[in-house]
């Protein structure tokens, strides 16, 4: 999948309802997250609306796990990111950057819209998740 | 003028130079004046008795730590292995009776120099790889580094618990995995580590897979080889050479791999950092056949000889290398000089560190043991004697001393690093500062306690040209830890600064 790609149009048609700053922090994301997939060589990645949420996993089985983005009217001022709760990730993240506003050390990250987005932790947390499974492997 | 903010010498003794000291062990060993890397570590998987594989591995890495060796097996028959040693490899893994105890296709060693105290002080627990029963099964560890949180780790492994049995930094490691949550044994070793400061290079074991972690620094070197059906890790290229192993990559800053017989998987457990590779492993460290970022060691020395040469010329006949480690710089000190090379000094290449006790007679013979000078080559001659380093200046001084007595009309020292005037804490057995003569006298002082007709030191932007930095040294971001000669540390080394030592000031 080419990073200059438009997302599919479920995910284009609902983020295209959300203002301009979590719109513009979730391509930037996913612009990151394809470029890392590539890099990391885990394939071609899925991206659909899980739970209604945009995600993205690798396509290729026992590669990796889902992350997911999105942003709550609720709490305006941060996009969500998830990973699977059954997973380490959160807890590394944890560890690695405590810097991040939250982390609830099971599946709940988010990042700020207020602030530049924090790409060394987003590409090292897309990284770790997109090859989850082949490095317990 | 002395240095600004120097340390105040040890005792006026360190100013002045004692001819040889009776009692001073470090005159025995040509050897004593140079910093000594702590640890080599090799590790094979998926070959038919990889303990042998190990053994010459270690035999190769030799010149990282020749106080004591181990070696870990494991086998499905008859599970761990070890067997750990002092001395050299070849006088402990070579015999069938140690070697048919190791059997399997998994093996991890260990060479190590030891930092506690004097030679001989050390203890067999000490010596690695250590070895760990977790829920999950063993797994044993070998760690090439220097941990600088260690006794903050360990104190509160204590206090939880934790039972140590060696003096070890590297066992806190250990103890951290045991109370980590992760389901795997590798889990558990990116979750210590991850609490873990300073410098390491680790290889480990389970029982079927060996792993390979670098810190995110990369302080440290760690290598990756393909030999046969399985694969090898190593601190230097030049261990995969001997057990005819192909070099695949080195592992990166930050990196873990994590290998079977099918294959190789790597993650990045860690935050990313700026790579701080130990400058010195170019200077002195490692061996002159390795590859290191890509870069034959011995023709960076050249390099650095060449440098040398550029940035301090001198009127001369003869450049000679203090053997061996300053041969590859002298070569380049004379093909970019002109001046014509010559093997001016001898080294007796059996004159192991492991001699007898001596005599007071022997003991007064100092360097000449292991060097001895080539008078037909060096009477009536101006010399230009070329060394990878001064530390506290006790052998350069006797090595003046018997070109001198040779006949030699003129010495001039040059020395291809810059002044090693800050101890490292991150995998090296240095002095303390005090102890270093860089530390407390400036370069003309220097120059007149060695009492030489001229002492150079490479800058250090030359010693960063030589490595391939074409722009020199990037004072905001350098490119490698160069602790040892500016000061700055790239990882603060907290035990040292509880124990009261003083990070360089901004005025210094």
């Amino acid at each position: 999948m080419d990073r200059c790609t438009q997302p599919p149009a479920p995910v284009t048609e609902l983020i295209d309802a959300w203002p301009d700053a979590p719109r513009t922090q979730l391509l930037a994301c996913r612009a990151l997250f394809l470029d890392v997939a590539k890099e990391a060589e885990v394939g071609r990645l899925d991206e659909t609306l899980k739970w209604g949420q945009p995600s993205w996993r690798p396509a290729r089985r026992n590669t990796g796990s889902t992350l997911r983005a999105y942003w709550f009217a609720k709490d305006p001022a941060f996009l969500s990111l998830y990973v699977d709760c059954k997973s380490n990730l959160a807890t590394r993240m944890r560890d690695l950057y405590p810097d991040l506003p939250r982390n609830d050390g099971r599946r709940h990250l988010a990042i700020d819209l207020g602030a530049p987005l924090p790409e060394q932790a987003l590409r090292h947390l897309a990284a770790m998740t997109f090859t989850y499974h082949r490095t317990k492997a | 003028m002395p240095k600004p903010n120097a340390p105040k010498p040890a005792s006026p003794a360190s100013k002045v130079m004692p001819p040889a000291h009776p009692f001073d062990a470090s005159y025995l060993d040509a050897d004593s004046d140079k910093l000594k890397e702590e640890c080599g570590i090799f590790g094979v998987v998926g070959v038919a008795d990889a303990a042998n594989f190990v053994a010459l591995g270690l035999h190769a890495l030799q010149h990282r730590g020749q106080e004591a060796g181990g070696i870990v097996s494991h086998d499905p028959q008859v599970g761990f292995q070890s067997a750990r040693r002092f001395g050299y490899v070849r006088d402990n893994f070579t015999s069938e009776t140690v070697m048919k105890h190791l059997p399997g296709e998994l093996a991890i060693g260990h060479v190590r120099y030891s930092t506690a105290g004097s030679k001989g002080q050390t203890a067999i627990r000490d010596v690695q790889p250590f070895f760990g029963e977790f829920a999950m099964g063993g797994a044993a560890i070998a760690h090439n580094g220097n941990i600088t949180n260690a006794n903050a780790l360990r104190r509160e492994l204590i206090e939880r618990g934790s039972i140590f049995q060696s003096s070890s930094d590297s066992e806190c490691i250990i103890h951290l995995m045991a109370r980590c949550m992760g389901k795997t044994i590798p889990d558990r070793m990116e979750e210590a580590l991850r609490k873990v400061e300073g410098a390491f290079s680790v290889v480990a074991m389970t029982r079927t897979k060996l792993i390979g972690v670098r810190d995110p620094l990369g302080v440290r070197p760690l290598v990756l080889g393909k030999v046969g059906d399985g694969y090898a890790l190593s601190s230097e290229t030049c261990a995969l050479d001997i057990i005819g192993a192909e070099f695949v990559r080195e592992i990166k800053p930050g990196e873990m791999v994590v290998i079977t017989p099918k294959g190789v998987q790597s993650h990045f457990p860690f935050r990313p950092a700026p790579s701080k590779f130990c400058i010195f492993e170019h200077v002195y460290f490692s061996r002159p056949d390795s590859i290191l970022g890509g870069r034959s060691v011995y023709e960076t020395r050249e390099a650095i000889g060449r440098e040398l040469a550029k940035e301090n010329p001198v009127d001369a006949d003869l450049v000679c290398p203090v053997p061996d480690s300053g041969t590859p710089a002298a070569i380049g000190y004379s093909l970019e000089s002109g001046i014509p090379y010559a093997m001016g000094i001898i080294r007796n290449q059996y004159m192991g560190r492991t001699f007898i006790e001596p005599t007071e007679q022997i003991r007064n013979m100092g360097v000449r043991l292991k060097l001895n000078v080539n008078r037909a080559l060096i009477k009536g001659k101006r010399v230009i004697l070329v060394d990878d380093s001064v530390v506290r200046g006790t052998t350069s001084r006797k090595i003046k001393e018997m070109i001198l007595d040779a006949g030699a009309k003129e010495v001039h020292f040059r020395i291809a690093s810059p002044p090693t005037a800050w101890p490292c804490f991150y995998g090296v057995d240095t002095p303390q500062r005090e102890k270093l003569l860089a530390a407390t006298m400036s370069e003309d002082e220097m120059r007149d306690h060695l009492n030489v007709d001229s002492l150079k030191f490479i800058s250090l932007d030359g010693l960063y040209r030589a490595v391939g930095e074409a722009k020199g040294r990037d004072k905001a971001c350098p490119q490698y830890c160069d602790a040892c000669f500016s000061g700055e540390y790239p990882v603060i080394p907290s035990d040292k600064v509880d124990e009261g030592f003083q990070m360089k000031t901004a005025a210094e």
